[in-house]
């Protein structure tokens, strides 16, 4: 009886600590290619999907695992940026490889889709930027399972050389077409209107005019130092002065990174995402 | 009118003969052989000339400037002599060397590259309205001889400190300028009439009025004094550079001196001012109550016209040409939603900034403030003193363009922003402090910029009547313009908004970028309404009814 207890005890404090928050063992999903080895993850350590969720994923995915590794991972992490935390996984776990990654972080609410190696080559940063914004919304409504599987469907058909749909690319594109044809029709405008505005040197009647001139004589008479109120007086001068207190301010750290950027390490990338 | 010696058949001066001749027996006359007192008959009632016709006694329509007309009646070429009288005789005449047919070819051209213009500005029926005119100029001449003393300086360096070393010069001066051209009809916009210069002196002949017959001619109505600023200093600084030219004194620094300017030092010591008149073609266009005008030089064939811009026209063409530029865009990367809500605000200020400059423009034609002629002929003020005018035009500082630098370092500041827009704002967000220093820089630049142009007004030639104030001349440009800058600016307001609150939504942005479109588009066709109601006016010498159209 007391070693009956002991064995219930156990496993009712076993089942405890299971249920302690932030101590949950997930396991991922996995499968491989048949043909090449590549991996098929799914790292859902968000707790965005459900087992069945993941497995019908995987089964999408499995088709791009003949180009390279294929990983989807959710997130709330906020301490670093989608295309570092995308880059860093695929370091550790497929090294130089090709692979892609789907990347879903709600910390920061956001959606990035990664590639590397070969597989870059078929999906640019441009195309990268076009699923995820074809996407976004869904995840905007918490269909992540939706968001991550058509995804997937889109990078697949790069893969194969299909062309995807891409409404951000050629909305944007239209826009600033018509802004800079209505500006460079006003510009043309302008530009007639100044052909028959004079220069200087046409105003006046092509005058007859006669010189005849010399120097009879010049003599040096002193030396003069110039301060610096005279030095900043002079073009040149006050141009590289405001450029060196310009960058005394600035100091010489600070720098913009974009989105699309080729990622860390030696091996090539293209990545692109966007804010749900 | 000038009657054929052996016919009694209308003279008129024969462009392609350059005499005059005879269209009814084919005679041609040397201008100078044919001296006649008097063409139209004069009489005085009431302290008012009235001229008749010499062919059909009818009473000729001129206005006070006229000094050649038509008979609206007959037809006939009239000189009206007392126009010409010696007072106001032209010293010289520069005839006719283009004919019609040139002055349509050259219109057609022009209008080949008027890709906006109305269509039924290039109706051939159109091409035929051309009138010739003689336009008054006064012609300006000005002579220098005699010693010059001049301070040079030459930049170096002495044990790594800069130095300069000052030099007096003294040349010996022989230099004359005979003809410089201003128009002296106030109805002549002075930019148009300065479009079609210049015209070449060489051509000039001793004026006698043979060479007006079959020709319109205005006399002068401006003062002689009015344009006599910008003739001398046409000269003084003309010479100036002549000087460097043809010595020495370059190379001891004369012109680096501060307090010495070559132009300044240059003071005539003769002067002389003439009439003259020269030949100019014009085409009207009316356009229900408004006519647009193309002028040519009648000598050089140079044609020059503001042609209105058919709006409709210009979105059609817009459009199309937006096309190429989609399929360029195309080619490059894939922009995002918020690259191109920034790239749309950065244009729309750059449309600002156009927009605004052009208005300046429109707005000064519009006021004539830089029509001299004009300004001269709507005031009567008091001839400005020789010293204010001396002292005025010929200040050694020289001055930066402020406004190119301020543009500049916005351009420099809004780059970035353009390119990584999220980046940017939330560093900017973080750290405001960044934008500081630019903002600080505009500032100082906008301000030397209105000090600048409040100093220009001040020291400008008109009376001082004319003058307005820094404040009150921006405050009165800034209204007029307001209901054409306001829509970028609108836009602009719009995007930054956008900007800053940063939603998901892609909808957002797009909104923004079309808000950005429709301002710059309305802005644009505001501004090109402004032009186009600039471009037609009323020409007087046009609204005559004319002998040569009746005949």
């Amino acid at each position: 009886m007391r070693k009956l207890l002991q064995y219930l005890c156990t496993i009712l404090l076993f089942c405890s600590i299971m249920l302690i928050p932030g101590s949950r063992c997930h396991a991922y999903n996995y499968a491989s290619h048949p043909d090449t080895d590549y991996t098929v993850t799914v790292m859902d350590n968000a707790l965005l999907l459900d087992q069945t969720e993941e497995k019908d994923l995987l089964q999408n995915m499995l088709p791009i695992a003949e180009h390279g590794h294929v990983l989807l991972l959710t997130s709330d992490r906020t301490d670093t940026d989608c295309e570092t935390e995308a880059a860093t996984l695929c370091d550790q776990l497929f090294g130089d490889e090709n692979a892609v990654v789907f990347l879903i972080n709600i910390g920061i609410r956001e959606i990035y889709v990664y590639a590397r190696g070969d597989m870059s080559d078929s999906i640019t940063s441009g195309d990268a930027r076009s699923i995820a914004d074809n996407v976004y919304r869904y995840a905007s409504k918490e269909d992540y399972f939706t968001c991550a599987d058509r995804a997937f469907t889109q990078i697949n058909s790069l893969l194969k050389g299909d062309s995807i749909a891409q409404p951000m690319k050629y909305i944007c594109n239209a826009l600033l077409a018509m802004i800079l044809a209505l500006l460079l029709g006003f510009g043309w405008v302008c530009i007639n209107a100044y052909r028959y505005r004079p220069g200087q040197h046409l105003l006046l009647n092509r005058s007859s005019k006669h010189v005849k001139a010399s120097v009879t004589n010049a003599e040096y008479t002193d030396t003069h130092f110039l301060t610096e109120a005279e030095l900043c007086s002079e073009g040149p001068y006050l141009a590289l002065y405001l450029l060196r207190v310009l960058l005394s301010f600035f100091g010489g750290g600070g720098g913009f990174s974009g989105s699309g950027s080729t990622g860390g390490g030696s091996s090539r990338s293209s990545g692109g995402g966007h804010k749900f | 009118m000038y009657e054929c010696p052996s016919c009694a058949a209308a003279l008129r001066y024969d462009i392609d003969k350059q005499m005059l001749s005879c269209d009814h027996c084919g005679n041609t006359l040397d201008p100078y052989a044919f001296q006649k007192d008097k063409d139209a008959e004069e009489h005085t009632d009431y302290e008012v000339t009235i001229f008749r016709c010499p062919q059909c006694g009818g009473e000729l329509i001129s206005d006070a400037t006229t000094a050649a007309t038509f008979c609206s009646y007959c037809g006939a070429s009239t000189i009206l002599d007392n126009r010409i009288s010696k007072e106001r005789r032209p010293k010289s005449i520069i005839p006719f060397k283009q004919n019609t047919d040139q002055c349509k070819a050259a219109y057609q051209k022009m209008l080949k590259n008027a890709v906006f213009a109305p269509d039924d500005m290039k109706n051939p029926e159109h091409i035929e309205k051309f009138r010739g005119i003689y336009m008054p100029y006064w012609l300006y001449s000005y002579e220098y001889k005699g010693n010059l003393d001049l301070r040079g300086a030459v930049r170096e360096t002495r044990g790594g400190e800069p130095v300069k070393n000052l030099y007096d010069v003294k040349l010996d001066v022989d230099v004359s300028y005979e003809d410089i051209a201003y128009d002296a009809s106030s109805s002549f916009p002075d930019h148009v009439s300065a479009a079609i210069g210049p015209f070449h002196n060489e051509d000039c002949k001793p004026f006698t009025p043979a060479f007006l017959s079959g020709f319109y001619a205005d006399t002068s109505d401006v003062a002689d004094w009015v344009y006599e600023t910008d003739a001398e200093k046409y000269f003084r600084l003309n010479c100036a550079n002549d000087l460097f030219e043809n010595t020495t004194m370059g190379v001891y620094g004369v012109g680096n001196y501060y307090g010495c300017s070559v132009p300044a030092s240059i003071n005539p010591t003769s002067r002389r001012t003439e009439l003259g008149l020269f030949p100019v073609w014009f085409l009207s266009y009316r356009n229900k109550d408004r006519i647009a005008y193309a002028v040519m030089n009648g000598q050089t064939g140079k044609m020059t016209g503001q042609l209105p811009v058919d709006i409709k026209k210009y979105l059609k063409i817009s459009l199309l040409l937006a096309m190429p530029i989609f399929l360029l865009l195309c080619l490059l990367p894939t922009m995002v939603p918020a690259q191109l809500l920034t790239m749309s605000a950065f244009l729309a200020v750059f449309c600002g900034i156009v927009v605004n400059v052009q208005m300046s423009h429109a707005i000064a034609q519009d006021r004539s403030t830089e029509d001299k002629g004009e300004q001269y002929a709507a005031s009567d003020n008091p001839r400005p003193t020789d010293q204010m005018i001396l002292f005025n035009h010929f200040s050694p500082q020289k001055k930066w363009n402020f406004s190119v630098i301020a543009v500049i370092i916005l351009f420099l500041t809004l780059l970035p922003i353009s390119f990584f827009p999220a980046q940017s704002i939330r560093k900017i967000l973080d750290c405001p402090q960044i934008l500081l220093f630019p903002a600080a820089l505009i500032v100082i630049c906008g301000i030397i910029c209105l000090i600048q142009s409040g100093q220009k007004k001040k020291h400008a030639y008109l009376p001082v009547t004319y003058t307005r104030g820094i404040w009150e001349g921006f405050g009165s440009d800034l209204l007029a313009k307001s209901p054409v800058l306001i829509k970028p600016l609108l836009a602009l307001i719009i995007s930054l908004v956008i900007l800053i609150w940063n939603p998901v939504d892609d909808s957002w942005y797009y909104l923004g970028a079309v808000a950005c479109m429709l301002g710059i588009c309305f802005s644009l066709i505001d501004m090109m309404k402004q032009y186009n109601r600039l471009t037609t006016r009323k020409l007087p010498q046009l609204g005559r009814r004319g002998g040569d159209e009746n005949a």
